[in-house]
């Protein structure tokens, strides 16, 4: 799988290619700002990028820029990783649910949970939609109120894993049990949470984020 | 009341001028002789030249003392038409001619009131002194066989009885009335010579009426006792002669009459005008209705301004030379200048005028001036104090870049670091060293969750790269206390009113959730026309105090946007807080 990185900073940016080398994969650019990601995104024809979300010459938000302009030049068939410092869900949310598929969002230091970190490269690669487990616990944490009750404790935590955009055998790793228990776990939220079932990874995960996404609902008085 | 009170003094002397028809027969109007009729008239006249000359100079004694002139000229006159020998005749003999130095008084000070020279003093003082001695005669001497005066009335008190000294002592005494008379005739010239040629306005009617009166009267007063000495009279005493020295005493009311009309309203208007109900206007207004008010077209109100003196209407101005048709009064207290005013000279020749008009405009200026010094300062306070908060969240937006370009980073980066060390060194591995990794791995990213909470308190990332809406859609997404959020701001706002809109929503979100013991808030930002206001409420227990120093900061931060701020919280009732934050460009 072809990597191009795009990170100001040069400490993180050679660790980061150091890991992805280490685990197989190509990297295949550097970049260090907006023009020189969509630069080398032409010239290398990667399979993903990886955009930190801030880089010269304002250090606000020129990596969604380089996702705009990366997006309408390659289209969805090119993974996008943004790599982000603020832990902000509903940010994360708009910006994973809008892209619909081949686009992740992970906290920066993700970078150092390797087998993670890479996973998620490749997963994004194949289109895969991803969200930074921290976040997808923040957005549970919103919604237990709702979820509590409705849904057992392994089935929420079937939940948090899909909602990291894992698929059931990964999700069967993670928690040590079989496919088919996952995919009972799986039937059993989306019937429980009034999801519309669907068989597509990509979808299933978008249709958990929104789910979580959504906003919090009135107390039973109003 | 004032109005009515001289509307019945000008009445008086029209019921005196009837009142003697009436009670006593006299023969109607028509039928009155020529010189009786100016008798009359001269004292209805007097009194209305006072209440003119009160009307323009309500200050100055002039007005008052004509009309007293004109009823003392009744009261002297009566013993001619009331019933002979009645005490109301002897009353008025006694008491002739005391018009005659109120009359000589205002001569000589019209228009000020004041009597300038010490002989001008002397004269109405000796006046005085005649008619107070001749009274005492005339009360104590007067008998009813006197030849002279013609038409004495007969004396209750008859004290002396030798009635030719009695009558020449009167004689005497009348005389001496007249010769101050001429004296007055002749200071009233000379005091003409003293005014200003452009002063003379007011004056020269009064002066030449005056003199003329004066002339006349001290005349006629002297000629019973020339005739009685040297047998001969030197003035006509019956026929056109006599008819016209009456038209000449005339003149004196006429001139007074003629004189208060020429009178600048002045002071008057210049009083009414600083305690007018709408207050005193300002700048070129004010200038206007000065103008108006001391009747001087050209005048000019002018300002000591930092370099130099300015006009009305801010422009460089100057003083007038002492050349110059106009001249200029200095608005000045204890070495303080405030201004000047420029104006026609005549307008020193009453001299009550221009010490009131500079002290209360000298107030005015000083007064305009102090406000607008306030309201500079104000604007300067505001403006500063938004520069503090402007450099606050400045400061805070640099400090959380640092943070986030650099110990963030560079935490980072050592996870990174310390994963790829954990990696190449292989299995198996000390269990001791793996685990001091491990501790160290979790250190790391502790310390970079506490940083990223430490950044975001800072200054909230997704405001300037998401917006007002998902920001505060982040905040009520965190707040444990469910939160209906209501946004309606189409547009970005200029950053400063997003960061206080979000600083307000944040702080009293938190506030709602440590104290409020509420069930659920709402938070409402609207944007209408050049405004954001905002509220947020909850249903909890209330009594917040709007002091405390969470609230206070969000007032202060708020009002340096020149924004409002309002806490209610009653005890048990809820808080609500609401704010609105202008936000025109």
């Amino acid at each position: 799988m072809r990597v191009v990185i795009a990170e100001d900073s040069v400490l993180l940016r050679e660790g980061i290619a150091r890991i992805l080398t280490d685990a197989g994969l190509a990297v295949v650019g550097l970049a260090a700002d907006v023009s020189s990601v969509v630069a080398a995104a032409r010239a290398a024809s990667p399979d993903v990028v990886i955009v930190d979300i801030r880089m010269p010459p304002s250090f606000t938000d020129e990596g969604l820029r380089a996702v705009d302009l990366l997006r309408a030049e390659h289209g969805p068939g090119l993974g996008i990783l943004v790599l982000s410092q603020h832990l902000e869900p509903r940010f994360a949310l708009d910006l994973v649910t809008g892209a619909g598929g081949g686009l992740g969002y992970l906290l920066k230091e993700r970078v150092a949970d390797l087998e993670d970190f890479v996973d998620a490269i490749r997963r994004v690669g194949r289109g895969g939609s991803i969200v930074d487990p921290a976040i997808v616990r923040e957005l549970l944490a919103w919604r237990a109120r709702d979820v509590a009750g409705r849904i057992t404790d392994r089935e929420r935590e079937t939940l948090a894993l899909m909602a990291e955009g894992r698929s059931n055998s990964a999700i069967a790793a993670r928690m040590g049990i079989g496919p088919k228990t996952v995919e009972t776990h799986v039937n059993a939220i989306f019937s429980k949470l009034g999801l519309e079932p669907t068989g597509d990874d990509n979808r299933r995960v978008l249709a958990v984020l929104s789910f979580l996404g959504e906003t919090k609902a009135e107390p039973a008085a109003d | 009341m004032r109005r009515v009170g001289r509307i019945l003094l000008g009445l008086g002397p029209v019921v005196l001028f009837v009142l003697p028809h009436v009670l006593w027969g006299r023969p109607p109007v028509s039928e009155i002789p020529i010189d009786a009729f100016f008798d009359d008239v001269t004292g209805l006249v007097l009194v209305f030249a006072g209440l003119v000359a009160w009307d323009r100079r309500p200050t100055a004694s002039t007005g008052p003392l004509l009309i007293g002139a004109g009823y003392l000229w009744y009261v002297g006159s009566t013993y001619q038409y009331v019933p002979p020998e009645s005490p109301l005749q002897y009353v008025s003999f006694i008491l002739r001619g005391y018009y005659e130095p109120i009359l000589a008084f205002v001569i000589l000070s019209f228009p000020g009131g004041r009597l300038e020279l010490r002989r001008d003093r002397i004269a109405v003082v000796a006046m005085l002194a005649i008619l107070a001695i001749r009274s005492l005669w005339r009360l104590i001497g007067v008998h009813p066989g006197f030849a002279v005066p013609r038409e004495a009335p007969p004396n209750p008190a008859w004290l002396l009885h030798d009635g030719a000294t009695v009558v020449r002592a009167d004689q005497i005494m009348t005389a001496a009335l007249g010769v101050a008379l001429l004296a007055v005739a002749g200071l009233a010239v000379q005091r003409r010579s003293r005014i200003r040629p452009g002063a003379r306005r007011p004056a020269d009617p009064v002066l030449l009426g005056g003199a003329i009166y004066a002339a006349v009267a001290g005349a006629y007063a002297t000629t019973d006792l020339l005739q009685a000495i040297l047998g001969i009279s030197f003035l006509p005493l019956d026929g056109p002669g006599w008819t016209a020295q009456y038209l000449m005493r005339t003149l004196a009311p006429l001139g007074f009459l003629v004189g208060s009309f020429r009178l600048r309203r002045g002071t008057a208007a210049v009083v009414q005008l600083m305690t007018g109900a709408s207050g005193l206007p300002r700048g070129v207004d004010l200038q206007e209705a000065l103008r108006r008010a001391l009747d001087d077209p050209g005048l000019a109100l002018l300002y000591a301004g930092r370099a130099g003196w300015e006009d009305a209407e801010g422009r460089p101005a100057m003083l007038p030379g002492p050349d110059a048709s106009v001249t200029a009064t200095i608005l000045q207290a204890d070495g303080h200048l405030s201004g000047a005013l420029v104006h026609d000279r005549t307008l020193l020749d009453d001299p009550s005028l221009l010490p009131t008009v500079s002290a209360t405009l000298r107030l005015a200026i000083d007064n305009d001036r102090l406000q607008d010094d306030l309201r500079e300062q104000l604007v300067e306070i505001r403006a500063s104090r938004a520069r503090v908060v402007e450099a606050a969240d400045g400061e805070r937006r640099r400090l959380e870049r640092d943070l986030h370009d650099g110990a963030q980073q560079r935490l980072v980066s050592l996870a990174v670091t310390l994963r790829t060390i954990q990696s190449r060194l292989g299995q198996p591995l000390d269990p001791l060293v793996s685990s001091e990794l491990e501790a160290a791995a979790g250190d790391v990213r502790a310390a970079i969750d506490e940083l990223r909470e430490l950044a975001r308190g800072l200054d909230p990332a997704i405001l300037r790269q998401a917006g007002l809406e998902p920001a505060l859609r982040s905040l009520a997404d965190r707040s444990p206390v469910p939160v209906q959020l209501d946004v309606d701001v189409a547009d970005r706002l200029p950053a400063k009113v997003e960061t206080a809109t979000y600083f307000v929503v944040s702080e009293a979100l938190t506030n709602v959730a440590k104290h409020a013991a509420a069930s659920r808030a709402t938070v409402r930002v609207d944007r209408r026309g050049e405004r954001v206001d905002l509220a947020i409420g909850d249903d909890g227990s209330g009594g917040a105090d709007p002091a405390g120093s969470g609230l206070r900061g969000l007032a202060d931060r708020v009002a340096a946007l020149d924004g409002t701020f309002r806490v209610v919280s009653l005890p048990g009732g809820g808080t609500s807080v609401e704010a609105s934050i202008p936000c025109g460009s």
